[in-house]
């Protein structure tokens, strides 16, 4: 079996504040292989964002990594120095995030960033650095390319500088993306197709992406591995038809069955009642127990941690051998 | 590009216009027009023809229209209290002014913005602590009691430095230049640093507080996640980012230094522009006061626009027609 | 009624606000030092050793002693006194209430106009609103003290002789005026913000009165970063007032404030009395600083992106 590209263990993110330490991440532990897609899903406040930001480095202070190691190719990047986790970025692991047009410098034109990138990471002279920026645009599909490079933020579309933004990420040829909301902020009609070309050029470069979205439509069409977050932690992970079709973790079939579809024959959508708790009232035992409606005992008083369940694990005592009441 | 900067002229005419016609109502309704033309030793005979000639008898509108070209000639009339042309007082006076206005703007952008680039960069570093809370300090520090404690201990109790007036300056032309002799650059430092001093501080503070605020924004984050070296994402990003706004209101800043100089002009009663007007206000010498009123929105009002063109020539945004149809 | 207002004590205690200024000695020490100030100037009649400007008292041996701890100084007179005898602690802290009477005044002057016409400008929109801009960017490109020396100047001109008792009213007009901007500005942008928002527009559906819907909705909602602007205007107002005194158009030396004070000391600099314009101008800096750092901590803390 090939080493993961990227291996997660036991994450913990703590934020220092006046209420006392917030622990926003609590022992997730997840793998990346190379070219893979794994979709992170999961409500807004859930961990992902900051899961993906630790990984890059990029975690805001005074939120850090309290505990655990994150690996790329086998290496621990979780502790490097200042410089050597800027090497890192962009050239390793590159990312994307939400607002394009907020992602790009608007003092500058798409060009002058594209180069900048490229010649950072890579030892290529202006010209040959120039046409590299050339490709990229037109691999990410803006017409005209070698006339718009000396364009603006500004003169560009929302989809289309979201382009410009994966072109960007993808500048430098890093083997892994972190994808943080990339079609939120867009329009409908355009986050198909940025999604689509995002699949398409991983797959072309051997890209892994670590896909964070709230948006379960998104992670159906690109995902390979699906991993869904609560409340800090990954309550089920597993590959994507598994997860979608066969959820085992309670709160996995409420969010699939709360999805409409135009298909099939789903009469009544699936609420699950109360809310994901905030990370000052997170519940002893298994997070996700007030809410639950297969709740027992054991659920009370102990965390569960990832257990399989067949294709995929689930957080859940539903699932530990044995004792089921 | 040209409907912009035609909209701006427009209004920087507008503006003057209406600075005129301040000017021009105290000129009416405040004292008597053909005295302050005259002055005092006008006789009966000369008032009735001046009456004439001024066309006081005349419409608002025409005699605010005569008010306008006599201005552009710098025609003022007497003043009330030396008894000389008002143009004449003013030319005499402008050069000790621009000078001390354009080093103490030096002062306060040479030392100002990078100490904020500095604090922006570096908020925790003991300098940028200290240049905060002095700053916090300068910003509480009437300019006037500034240059009082200079003079306390540089000119009274140390005597290094003079007082008052501007030394021995040499004559270029109509123009008189303090910062050819040694004694006209002694008598500039403690001036300068009195009128510079609040620039710098207003300056440094907004430099390093705009910093704080672009460094926070998605396009660092993202060029910091494309593994671009500190000094691109500081200086080249950040910073061009931060002096975009740091522009209007330095140039705006750096206008009102001319009006600061009053203040610093009467603490070491230097022969400029200010001078002269503070006597003015307190003599109710009207046409010095009309005068220097529209010098000074001429002098503001050319440095709005100078800064308006110059936002837009830095920020592309302004520059090309915004996009909608252009790709997708 | 007091379980109620026990309740809401102990909710603003523990709010967000009262943490922060419970954890930041500046605040603290600064707010401390303000109400010394305060409390010393309106309670200037009582608490000062002697009243400077009972003109039977003065004795004009008395004149130009210097502080208590220098050779020639006495303990009655700590500070020492001026050219007539007055004793400078006393006209300091009758100074010093002037200085914030002018201030405060100012500030609400301006506060009133530019919140009303910031409303007015944000609620009404159209030409109402372009005009009212229009004269604000106009008079923002000035700065305040040249557009307060001018109100000042004309009001002179306009009042020969009456001057000196009108003074008080003149500076507060002038200082008022020059700072309208800034409130208007804030209070517009927030105007324009709720105006948008869905249940103004359902107010506005049902009739509810403009006025009554400005003072209810908007109104709470830009008070924050109006007590900001105002905390630190009060500062920049002392010190015009102090400035324009100092420049001689200010408030008269018959009831002097500490502008007035430093300009009158000014004249004893080279023969040594030094002490005659030092003093005032220490305490007029002492008082701008609490102010500011008061102002600056306020800032902070009502920011809502700075908090963690």
């Amino acid at each position: 079996m090939t080493q993961a590209l990227l291996d997660v263990r036991h994450l913990r993110i703590e934020f220092p504040t006046r209420r006392g330490i917030l622990t926003a991440v609590d022992d997730v532990s997840f793998e990346i292989a190379p070219g893979e897609v794994l979709g992170v899903v999961g409500e807004s406040g859930a961990g992902k964002s900051l899961t993906g930001a630790a990984i890059i480095g990029l975690l805001e202070p005074p939120g850090h990594v309290a505990a655990g190691e994150i690996l790329l190719d086998g290496v621990r990047i979780d502790r490097l120095s200042h410089d050597e986790m800027r090497r890192i970025r962009g050239r390793r692991i590159g990312a994307i995030f939400q607002d394009p047009l907020a992602s790009l410098d608007p003092l500058y034109s798409i060009g002058h960033q594209l180069i900048e990138t490229i010649r950072t990471h890579l030892p290529l002279s202006e010209s040959a650095a120039r046409a590299r920026a050339i490709d990229l645009l037109q691999e990410v599909g803006i017409p005209a390319a070698a006339r718009r490079i000396g364009h603006y933020p500004h003169q560009f579309s929302g989809g289309m500088r979201q382009r410009v933004v994966i072109a960007l990420a993808l500048a430098a040829q890093p083997r892994l993306i972190i994808a943080d909301e990339p079609t939120t902020a867009l329009d409908v009609s355009i986050q198909s197709q940025i999604i689509t070309l995002l699949k398409r050029l991983c797959v072309d470069h051997g890209t892994a992406v670590m896909l964070i979205t709230h948006d379960m439509g998104v992670i159906a069409e690109t995902a390979d591995r699906v991993a869904v977050m609560y409340a800090g932690r990954i309550v089920e992970i597993g590959p994507l038809s598994d997860v979608i079709r066969a959820p085992r973790h309670p709160y996995t079939i409420g969010l699939m069955g709360s999805i409409p579809s135009l298909v099939g024959d789903r009469e009544h959508l699936v609420q699950i009642d109360g809310s994901m708790p905030r990370l000052t009232a997170i519940p002893a035992g298994c997070p996700f127990h007030p809410r639950c409606n297969r709740v027992f005992d054991r659920c009370r008083h102990e965390r569960p941690g990832l257990i399989d369940a067949g294709a995929s694990r689930a957080a859940c005592w539903l699932y530990a051998a044995g004792d089921r009441t | 590009m040209p409907a912009f900067i035609i909209q701006r002229v427009l209004q920087a005419i507008v503006v003057m216009l209406v600075v005129a016609l301040v000017a021009f109502s105290l000129f009416q309704y405040v004292g008597d027009p053909v005295q302050l033309m005259m002055g005092q030793f006008a006789t009966p005979e000369d008032r009735i023809r001046l009456t004439h000639e001024l066309g006081l008898d005349q419409p608002f509108w025409v005699q605010f229209y005569h008010f306008i070209v006599n201005a552009v000639h710098g025609q003022f009339g007497v003043s009330l209290r030396i008894g000389k042309p008002v143009s004449v007082l003013l030319a005499q006076r402008i050069p000790a002014t621009l000078e001390l206005s354009f080093c103490a703007a030096l002062l306060a952008l040479i030392v100002g913005i990078p100490a904020g680039v500095h604090a922006g960069l570096r908020p925790n570093s003991w300098l940028a602590r200290t240049a905060l809370s002095l700053s916090l300090l300068g910003v509480s520090l009437p300019t006037f009691l500034i240059g009082i404690l200079l003079i306390l201990v540089f000119a009274v109790e140390l005597g290094w430095l003079p007082a008052f007036g501007r030394g021995e300056v040499v004559s270029l032309g109509w123009w008189s230049t303090g910062l050819l002799t040694r004694s006209g650059l002694r008598s500039l430092i403690l001036p300068t640093i009195t009128l510079g001093l609040f620039q710098l501080t207003l300056i440094m503070r907004l430099v390093r507080s705009e910093m704080l605020e672009v460094l926070r924004t998605d396009y660092i984050k993202f060029a910091r996640a494309r593994g671009l070296t500190d000094r691109a994402v500081n200086f080249g990003h950040a910073l061009k980012n931060t002096l975009v706004p740091v522009i209007t209101i330095t140039g705006l800043q750096l206008g009102s230094i001319i009006a600061f100089s009053i203040i610093t002009e009467q603490v070491f009663q230097w022969p400029g522009m200010g001078l002269l007007f503070i006597q003015a206000v307190s003599y109710v010498d009207i046409p010095v006061m009309a005068a220097y009123l529209c010098l000074i929105a001429i002098v503001f009002v050319t440095i709005n626009l100078i800064v308006d063109l110059l936002y837009y020539v830095v920020d592309p945004r302004l520059r090309i027609d915004r996009p909608g149809s252009t790709g997708h | 009624m007091a379980n109620r207002l026990a309740t809401a004590l102990h909710q603003s205690w523990d709010s967000d606000l009262a943490y922060s200024f419970r954890h930041s000695p500046y605040a603290i020490v600064a707010a401390v030092v303000f109400l010394l100030c305060v409390g010393s100037a309106v309670f200037a009649p009582w608490v000062a050793p002697h009243n400077p400007f009972n003109l039977g008292l003065l004795d004009l041996s008395n004149s130009l002693k210097p502080p208590a701890w220098l050779p020639g100084g006495e303990a009655v007179f700590p500070l020492g006194t001026d050219d007539q005898g007055r004793d400078i602690l006393s006209t300091i802290l009758f100074g010093a209430r002037i200085s914030l009477l002018v201030g405060i005044c100012a500030v609400l002057f301006s506060m009133a106009l530019g919140v009303s016409l910031g409303l007015l400008a944000g609620y009404v929109g159209g030409k109402t609103d372009a005009f009212i801009m229009r004269v604000a960017d106009v008079q923002l490109s000035f700065p305040a003290i040249l557009i307060a020396l001018l109100v000042d100047g004309v009001a002179r001109a306009l009042l020969p002789g009456e001057h000196d008792s009108m003074a008080f009213y003149v500076l507060v007009l002038s200082i008022g005026v020059s700072g309208w901007v800034q409130y208007a500005r804030t209070v517009r942008g927030s105007t324009l913000v709720e105006k948008s928002k869905e249940y103004v527009q359902a107010a506005r559906l049902f009739g509810i009165h403009p006025l009554a819907i400005m003072r209810r909705h908007v109104l709470p909602n830009v008070l924050g970063p109006v007590l900001v602007i105002a905390t630190i205007h009060i500062a920049t107002a002392i010190i015009t007032e102090a400035t324009l005194s100092f420049l001689g158009v200010g408030v008269p030396p018959t009831e002097p404030s500490l502008g007035t004070l430093i300009r009158i000391g000014n004249d004893f600099l080279f023969s040594g009395e030094w002490w005659v314009t030092l003093f005032p101008g220490v305490a007029l800096v002492i008082m701008v600083l609490a102010i500011n750092l008061l102002g600056d901590w306020l800032r902070d803390a009502l920011n809502p992106r700075l908090r963690t």
